[in-house]
């Protein structure tokens, strides 16, 4: 989609809420554009860090950073924010819809804050609210079913797939997720994965996904151990 | 962004609307306490600016000037000393004076003031802009034994034109001097102003001095004193017979009437009063004069143009005060020195306008209270709402992460709240506002035809927005406490919450 070589690109980087604790040390982490990483690790073992340090929420103490090109560092709290807005779709566990919201405000919410993806939303349908659609009837969530509900009255894999059409509207060069099935059943979850990779290669984003469930490995391109990324990882486990 | 912003914070609100009204209502209540506190006390000052204009001084015994006014103007309280007919004769016939009426009080009837005074009274007395005294029923003063009744005296003693009244000397519902031996006549009744003008039974000059003269010629005891008073008061530059009276009135009979009467209708008259009087005049003295008295008054009325004012002009021997119009109002500081420095008499003249400040200044301090009290109460309204605020914090941080996960920087955030906070406020504000002035606009009918109590309404003023806008500040600022503790939840907790 872009010329630049690396979605995500981690070098010698260190963190720690403390100065006396690392929670993470990663010597060396890539994700390439369009790639469908999986990153598998208990909790506790600096995930929600590294998502943290991707989304331009926090800042490595030392190493760098570098998102699509970007370095993260480089940017002010407000541009870092913009920057997410602009290229970063995100999935959590949960909570991830705000509750007086309507379905479809709740998709569209990303380009509220990204002119650019508005604008690539556009694109691809007629309007944001049509992309919108589009998006949720795609992850199988039929229009009128849907739409007019309050996001509570969902169920949670419904609302999970809701969360992913929102990470993807306006088709962001990268998308994190972080537990999105972990609320799931088993069947569930894999339905979850297959149409959240399927959406992602259509739209030629990147995919950073965490969880704990290594069957749901095979996926993906790759997939990676926290542990083995993470020189802290058993330190901070261990405490 | 301006706009997400507004709208993010509408729907947040709306889907919290049960904690969002509360707050809202707690904010409105006591805005609406300010509010109408604020109503009241400018109602209370428009009454009392209301109830008389046009007039540019007014004149009696030398004295407090605030005591003069409420007097003279509003029937509160009472005089100390009256004026004698001299200086007001003399004063009145001042080529700058345009007008006088003078005011004889003293009197009542069944609690309301009985008010002497002559013609000029319902034609220059002038009440809110410039409103003159306008008759309900009948005709106005004429004949000594007329009365002419506010409107709120007639429609609480149920009284008509053609009805016959007693007049008591001395003020209270219960006097115990009934001057019964000659009634007054129900002349006219006034129109409502909403002034104490509607409170108060309006006689002549002369009535008043019949009322006296009489009482004082009664036969009884004490009048031996009298007649000495009359010898040992040749006051030098004083001739015709009425002036020894006015003399008279002021030491002797006075004192006659607190020791030697009061007592003795303690005893005897009271009862006798109470109980025989009031029958009888509910059943037997109404119809008499249904009938009879007002056609004999009417008859009265045809015949006497010549009579109405020989009326005003029997002289009294001193009256308690009188209000001045002048020619124009540049004379208006020159006769007031003159009154003040008057030679003969202890005088003084006062500007309604300026003896109203200074009311003012004294209920300031009460007022200040009210409306301090009425400010607390806004503050502990708005700390109701910062409670609020701060309760639903933890459920708020998830949806921060999910605006901050969707590209909100953590600024959005702390001013979501604000906003929320500005919107609460001012919507609390604005129904405060709302629930004084629909609350006037229903109370005022009923207000005018319970108390005779006007209220002059109108739009939301000034002070109505001010505090709005205030209120709606204030607001806004007592939430940055919760938006500066979410502003560092949303750094900290970054995109997810764990909690």
């Amino acid at each position: 989609m872009t010329d630049i070589e690396t979605a995500i690109r981690l070098r010698g980087v260190r963190f720690g809420y403390r100065p006396d604790s690392i929670v993470l040390d990663i010597a060396s982490f890539d994700v390439a554009p369009g790639e469908r990483v999986f990153l598998e690790g208990a909790s506790g073992s600096g995930k929600s860090t590294l998502l943290g340090l991707v989304g331009g929420i926090l800042l490595p103490s030392h190493g760098e950073v570098s998102v699509l090109g970007q370095a993260i560092a480089d940017l002010s709290g407000a541009g870092r924010d913009r920057f997410r807005a602009d290229h970063v779709g995100f999935v959590f566990q949960m909570f991830n819809l705000l509750p007086y919201l309507s379905v479809l405000d709740n998709v569209a919410l990303p380009c509220r804050f990204s002119a650019r993806r508005a604008a690539r939303a556009r694109q691809r349908s007629e309007s944001v609210v049509h992309e919108a659609r589009r998006l949720l009837g795609r992850l199988g969530l039929v229009d009128a079913e849907i739409v007019g509900r309050r996001v509570t009255e969902l169920s949670i894999g419904q609302q999970q797939r809701v969360a992913a059409a929102r990470a993807l509207i306006g088709a962001p060069a990268l998308v994190v997720a972080d537990e999105p099935t972990s609320a799931l059943d088993a069947g569930a979850r894999v339905r979850f994965v297959d149409l959240l990779s399927e959406e992602c290669a259509a739209a030629g984003s990147a995919v950073l996904f965490a969880s704990h469930d290594p069957a749901l490995a095979t996926r993906f391109d790759r997939s990676l151990s926290m542990a083995a990324v993470n020189a802290a990882a058993v330190v901070e486990t261990a405490a | 962004m301006r706009s997400v912003l507004l709208q993010l914070a509408a729907k947040s609100v709306l889907n919290r609307r049960l904690t969002a009204g509360l707050t809202v209502l707690s904010v409105a209540v006591s805005v609406a306490l300010l509010v109408g506190v604020d109503r009241i006390r400018t109602e209370a000052r428009a009454g009392f600016a209301n109830t008389i204009s046009g007039a540019d001084l007014i004149v009696g015994a030398r004295g407090g000037p605030l005591n003069l006014l409420l007097y003279s103007v509003f029937r509160i309280g009472d005089a100390t000393s009256g004026i004698s007919w001299e200086s007001y004769e003399d004063i009145a016939g001042r080529p700058e004076v345009a007008w006088t009426i003078p005011l004889s009080l003293g009197d009542s009837h069944r609690g309301y003031r009985v008010l002497g005074t002559t013609s000029a009274y319902f034609e220059h007395y002038r009440h809110g802009r410039e409103r003159r005294l306008e008759l309900a029923a009948g005709t106005g003063l004429a004949g000594v034994r007329d009365a002419v009744l506010g409107s709120e005296v007639a429609d609480r003693l149920r009284y008509a034109v053609g009805d016959s009244i007693v007049v008591s000397h001395g003020i209270g519902d219960i006097s115990f001097e009934h001057h019964d031996e000659l009634p007054f006549t129900v002349t006219g009744i006034l129109e409502p102003t909403g002034t104490p003008v509607d409170r108060t039974v309006h006689v002549t000059l002369a009535g008043i001095e019949a009322i006296h003269d009489d009482s004082a010629h009664a036969p009884g005891d004490g009048h031996d004193d009298h007649a000495d008073d009359h010898g040992d008061a040749p006051d030098d530059d004083h001739a015709g017979a009425h002036d020894d009276h006015a003399d008279d009135h002021d030491d002797g009979h006075a004192d006659e009437h607190d020791d030697g009467h009061a007592d003795e209708h303690d005893d005897g008259h009271a009862d006798e009063h109470d109980d025989g009087h009031a029958d009888e005049h509910d059943d037997g003295h109404a119809d008499e004069h249904d009938a009879g008295h007002a056609d004999e008054h009417d008859a009265d009325h045809a015949g006497g143009d010549t009579d109405d004012h020989a009326a005003d002009r029997v002289e009294p021997d001193s009256i308690t005060a009188f209000i001045v119009g002048l020619e124009s109002r540049p004379l208006l500081l020159g006769l007031q020195r003159h009154v003040n420095e008057y030679a003969s008499e202890p005088l003084m003249a006062i500007i309604p306008g300026v003896a109203l400040q200074q009311l003012w200044e004294m209920l300031g301090v009460a007022e200040a209270a009210m409306l301090g009290i009425s400010v607390f109460v806004v503050i502990a309204g708005l700390i109701g709402m910062l409670t609020t605020f701060l309760t639903s914090l933890t459920e708020r941080r998830r949806e921060m992460a999910v605006l901050r996960a969707a590209g909100a920087g953590p600024g959005l955030v702390f001013a979501l709240l604000i906003v929320e906070a500005l919107l609460l406020a001012a919507a609390g504000s604005l129904a405060g506002v709302a629930i004084v002035h629909a609350a006037m606009f229903v109370a005022r009918p009923l207000l005018l035809a319970h108390f005779g109590l006007a209220l002059a309404g109108g739009a939301p003023g000034l002070f109505d927005l001010a505090v709005v806008a205030a209120v709606t500040i204030a607001g806004g600022a007592v939430a940055v406490i919760p938006a500066w503790r979410i502003y560092r939840y949303s750094l900290a907790d970054g995109l997810t919450v764990r909690v």
